[in-house]
């Protein structure tokens, strides 16, 4: 016989007995479900910080920060500074001709949660017409309208809004000793500033009695000028800042706790694969010492060792696909778009394509490494002795 | 105990088996451990956390700076031992991703208001002699090779010196034991104020926070609302918590993440508890005839579930107690690699009120079967 006829010849065998031993096969099957399952849903979340991040990437914008500081409330940026800037080389310009430069100013407001009322610091960031202009193709008013120049006005990102008690619009926030108003509420097409709150740049600075901004944001002309801005401005002795661009400073922003949710996903799920395969090589172990004669005879009509092999490994990722199906089905259907709020910041696991491969590769290397050592034992089995077996 | 050597030799039937199993269950406990010792950790956090001491920051948040002319009124404000200012002075220390977090105080502040601190008055006074000295934790003496004398650049995040430069020189004068249960100034390197005041580019003459000893520790809920009444509708407007609250609120922080160490926990252990419990139905199935001998020979109902049950336990306890000495041993790399400052509480006494749960609920089927087993049906192998 041909060996690949072998083969399916053989597996034909094993898969029709299958149901014989169904207690210990749904048990494999159970237990890869809930190691992808568990996988999955962790490195989800991490996903979805990536995701947060990444939604809105607009590779045209750059943002100043204080040379060596990681946060965008680390900065002191003077009125002389932003002057400095306006002959960048790069800058996108408005309709009217003006560059497109917005001095930014970051500070923390308290606000409570809804769910536990906990007092917790958000950032407002101070804006202007400029940076308004730059967040025109993302951000959008869906409640309200946007916060005036000059007035003690501001508005809430749609995160913030679900998450804090008080940013109805219309509500009143305590600022320094003044009311503020919140006046609208933005989407930012579920990117990481839903989380923040912004007003006015000038009237914060004002408010908080600071002299100077904490961050510079420009609009490029073009995502090839960044090179060219970036060079200019590190190299110019008088400004003390580097350049990043938007996404990246999320990212930097976000790494940690990116690292952590892959981390504590491959650490556990690589822990309890372990467990699994070594649950699955018990279990096809037992379907070996169940089919001893039946293999036995194949091997004795003629059947190689290689097939036998090949058959009860094919056996093992039968039962392992089942499981990863099952387990990513469940990831998906249950956890993908669930809401996450953890460290002040609220976003939703994601569970992507890749994701769903990385937890069937898992899958499939649980049923490899279940199915070979059974499988050798089974080929290197004496056929006489085998065949006499009870 | 005299069943011992029974239940001995059941446990090693198949060796093969056994060791496998014994894989899959270590591995839920050395998860098991690490998250039992995280979430233990975090409660040991709030347990350790001083509560006579309350921090009074802006109501903008720790990075918001406040005036250090509050301090004399702090000072004068009934029920206050002791108040002590705090600037945030750390920074990337060598190499971009690595933060060596320091403090700028006043020496005679920060003795006064935190007890737990291991600095000798040698040291304290070493400190005060030199303006540009530096007390660093033994920790960070063994890091970064610190000894006293040596004169380092630190580079703090928000902070540039007036020279123009990125750089404050200090000078070791003194290496202090670490203690990460004191939550207060136990893991810092500690600066003078006045010295990191005059160098810096920007915001002189204000703090990150104060902390503040009060009398009295059943005060400081009422406490925290006097010293904020005191600040209200100033430019400066205050929030203070005991360091307790802190790091009460630093958990909740962590919102749904204790939610899902839960849920992981439990998934773990809904897989595990299928597999050793079909493994234990299996084993118990091959072992019919064995089990039919035994009750031949006299063997009560009782006993043959007995020694059925505690091979289980046997199993299970030997599995944890391994899986919860590997997770102890990784606990410091784990928590090293995500940034979580935690260390680690106990995990074994919990793990093994686990791990019995496990083998009982696991080998009840197999138990039950060997206590229903008729002689005649077992011998003939049915």
């Amino acid at each position: 016989m041909h060996p690949l006829r072998q083969i399916l010849v053989a597996t034909a065998l094993a898969l029709r007995t299958l149901p014989q031993r169904l207690g210990p096969s749904t048990v494999t099957v159970v237990g890869v479900a809930t190691v992808v399952a568990v996988m999955v849903c962790i490195l989800a979340i991490g996903q979805g910080v990536r995701r947060f991040v990444d939604v809105n990437d607009q590779e045209d914008r750059a943002v100043l920060l204080p040379a060596g500081g990681a946060s965008e409330f680390a900065g002191a940026f003077t009125t002389g500074d932003v002057a400095v800037l306006q002959s960048a080389p790069g800058v996108k310009r408005t309709a009217d001709g003006r560059r497109m430069i917005q001095p930014l100013a970051a500070v923390g407001v308290e606000v409570i949660r809804r769910k536990d009322g906990a007092p917790q610091n958000e950032m407002l960031r101070g804006t202007g017409e400029i940076g308004n202009l730059m967040n025109k193709s993302t951000l959008h008013i869906v409640q309200g309208r946007m916060f005036r120049a000059g007035m003690h006005e501001l508005v809430a990102g749609k995160t913030a809004h679900d998450l804090f008690r008080g940013l109805d619009v219309g509500d009143k926030i305590d600022i320094r000793g003044a009311p503020w108003t919140v006046v609208g509420v933005y989407a930012d097409e579920g990117g990481i500033d839903e989380n923040s709150l912004a007003g006015d740049v000038e009237t914060i600075k004002a408010a908080f009695g600071n002299t100077t901004y904490q961050s510079i944001g420009v609009q490029l002309a073009s995502p090839s000028d960044y090179r060219r801005f970036r060079d200019w401005v590190m190299s110019n002795p008088q400004l003390n800042a580097q350049v990043k661009t938007l996404g990246q400073y999320y990212r930097d922003q976000m790494k940690q706790l990116r690292v952590l949710f892959d981390f504590v996903g491959f650490f556990v799920g690589g822990v309890m694969a372990v467990g699994a395969a070594a649950g699955a090589i018990t279990t096809l172990y037992a379907a070996v010492d169940a089919r001893l004669r039946e293999i036995a005879t194949l091997r004795a009509i003629g059947f190689g060792g290689g097939s036998v092999v090949a058959s009860i490994i094919i056996e093992a990722l039968a039962l392992a696909i089942p499981g990863a199906l099952i387990g990513v089905g469940i990831a998906a259907l249950g956890f993908n778009g669930h809401g996450i709020d953890t460290a002040g910041l609220a976003f939703q696991a994601s569970v992507t394509p890749g994701l769903a491969l990385t937890g069937v590769g898992v899958a499939l290397a649980i049923g490899l490494i279940g199915g070979l050592f059974p499988a050798i034992r089974a080929a290197r089995l004496p056929v006489a002795e085998a065949l006499r077996a009870s | 105990m005299k069943f011992l050597p029974l239940v001995w030799a059941g446990v090693w039937r198949r060796p093969g088996r056994t060791a496998l199993t014994l894989i899959s269950i270590i591995s839920a406990f050395v998860i098991f451990g690490i998250l039992q010792g995280f979430t233990s950790g975090l409660s040991r956090l709030v347990a350790n956390a001083q509560a006579d001491v309350l921090i009074t920051q802006s109501r903008g948040g720790p990075l918001d700076r406040l005036p250090i002319a509050d301090l004399d009124i702090l000072k004068r404000t009934p029920g206050v031992r002791a108040a002590a200012r705090t600037v945030f002075f750390g920074g990337p220390f060598r190499q971009p991703n690595a933060f060596l977090p320091a403090q700028a105080i006043d020496p005679d502040e920060a003795r006064a208001v935190d007890d737990q601190l291991h600095i000798t008055p040698a040291q304290w006074a070493a400190l005060k002699a030199t303006r540009s000295g530096a007390l660093v934790t033994s920790d960070h003496a063994k890091l970064y090779g610190f000894k006293v004398g040596d004169r380092v650049p630190l580079t703090p995040q928000f902070y540039t010196n007036k020279d123009g430069g990125r750089a404050f020189p200090v000078d070791v004068v003194g290496i202090y034991p670490s203690n990460p249960d004191d939550g207060v100034f136990g893991g810092l390197v500690l600066l003078n104020y006045d010295y990191i005041d005059q160098s810096r580019a920007s915001n002189a003459g204000t703090v990150n926070g104060y902390l503040v000893r009060i009398d009295d520790p059943l005060k400081s809920g009422v406490m925290s609302v006097a010293i904020d009444r005191q600040f209200a509708n100033s430019p400066h407007e205050t929030k203070t918590y005991s360091l307790r609250q802190l790091a009460l609120a630093s958990i909740a922080r962590l919102g749904d993440v204790g939610l899902a160490v839960r849920l992981i926990a439990g998934a773990v252990f809904f897989a595990l508890l299928f597999s050793v419990g079909s493994v234990m139905i299996q084993s118990g199935r091959e072992r019919t005839v064995e089990l039919a001998v035994l009750k031949t020979l006299g063997f009560g109902d009782a006993t043959v579930v007995g020694i059925t049950i505690v091979e289980a336990v046997v199993i299970c306890l030997a599995a944890a107690i391994a899986g919860l000495l590997i997770s102890t041993a990784l606990y410091p790399v784990v928590m090293k690699t995500i940034h979580f400052n935690v260390k680690a509480g106990p995990a074994l006494p919990a793990g093994l009120i686990v791990a019995l749960l496990l083998a009982l609920v696991a080998g009840a089927i197999p138990a039950w079967r060997a206590a229903r087993l008729s002689i005649v049906d077992g011998l003939a192998g049915r």
